[in-house]
C-alpha cells in the first residue's frame, strides 16, 4: 500500500535522527578524553546524511534518508595549559578534543525535534490509513 | 456510475503522494544540499479527476548548507493534507451510502 511508503520514508529520517543522538551523546562523553587508540586525543564524530532513492516502475524515487558516513572533524584540537597533566607536552600543553559540548547542545536540540516531526508524519499517515479503511462504513 | 468516487479517489491519491513527499522532506531535514519537493494538483476533463506533478524549489534556501526544507511550513502542509484526505473519505462513504440507500429502497 502506497501509504506505508510514507511511514518507510519517517522511519528511515527517525532512525537517521536516532544515530545522529547516539554520536553527539559519544562526542559529549568524549570531551575530555585525551587519550584514543591511536594515541590521539577524541576527534569529534560527524554523521553525514544523503537523500536515499529506490527504484520502481516509474524510475528512480525518493525514499527518505541515510546515513553514508560518520566522518570525523578535522578541525584542530583545543590546547589547555595543564602542566600537571600526565599527557601535556614539554611546554605544559594538553592537547584536549576538538568537542565543543554547547555546539553538540544545539545538535541535540535539531536533532530531537526533527525526529519528532517524523514521529508526526507517522502518526498523521496512520490517521490516514484509518480513515481510509473506514470507507463506506 | 462511480464518477463522483473516482474523482474522490484521484484526489486521494494525490493527497497520498502529496504526504510521501512531505515526509521525504522532512526525513531530509538535516541533509545537505536536499531541495524541498511540493506536489501541484492539476485538474483534467475526461474523465474529470485531480492528477498531480512533483516540482522541487531549487531557488530558495534557508540555511547554509544549501537545504531549503522549513520544518514548520512542512507540518503545516502535512496537517492540511491529512485534514483533506479525511474528508475525501467522509465524501466517499456518503457517496457509497447513496448507492446502498438506493439499492436497499429507501
Amino acid at each position: 500500500m502506497s501509504l506505508f511508503n510514507a511511514i518507510d520514508i519517517s522511519s528511515s529520517g527517525m532512525t537517521a535522527q536516532q544515530l545522529r543522538v547516539d554520536i553527539i551523546s559519544n562526542n559529549i562523553a568524549n570531551a575530555d578524553t585525551t587519550r584514543t587508540a591511536d594515541g590521539q586525543p577524541y576527534r569529534r564524530e560527524i554523521p553525514i546524511f544523503a537523500e536515499r532513492f529506490r527504484e520502481t516502475m516509474n524510475g528512480m524515487t525518493p525514499a527518505g534518508v541515510e546515513v553514508v558516513k560518520v566522518a570525523k572533524d578535522k578541525s584542530p584540537f583545543r590546547e589547555v595549559y595543564d602542566p600537571t597533566n600526565p599527557d601535556a607536552d614539554k611546554n605544559g600543553y594538553v592537547k584536549m578534543p576538538n568537542v565543543n559540548v554547547l555546539r553538540e547542545m544545539v545538535d541535540l536540540i535539531a536533532a530531537q525535534r526533527t525526529y519528532e516531526a517524523n514521529a508526526t508524519v507517522v502518526s498523521n499517515v496512520k490517521a490516514m490509513a484509518s480513515a481510509a479503511v473506514q470507507i463506506g462504513r | 456510475m462511480f464518477q463522483n468516487v473516482n474523482v474522490l479517489e484521484s484526489a486521494m491519491n494525490v493527497s497520498t503522494l502529496a504526504v510521501k513527499v512531505i515526509a521525504n522532506n522532512i526525513a531530509n531535514a538535516s541533509t545537505p544540499n536536499f531541495k524541498a519537493s511540493y506536489v501541484v494538483p492539476v485538474v483534467r476533463d475526461n474523465p474529470l479527476r485531480v492528477e498531480a506533478k512533483v516540482v522541487t524549489d531549487t531557488s530558495s534556501s534557508i540555511s547554509n548548507d544549501g537545504n531549503n526544507v522549513d520544518v514548520n511550513a512542512q507540518m503545516a502542509l502535512l496537517s492540511k493534507n491529512t485534514i483533506r484526505y479525511e474528508v475525501l473519505t467522509q465524501l466517499a462513504s456518503m457517496s457509497f451510502k447513496r448507492y446502498t440507500d438506493v439499492l436497499r429502497g429507501v
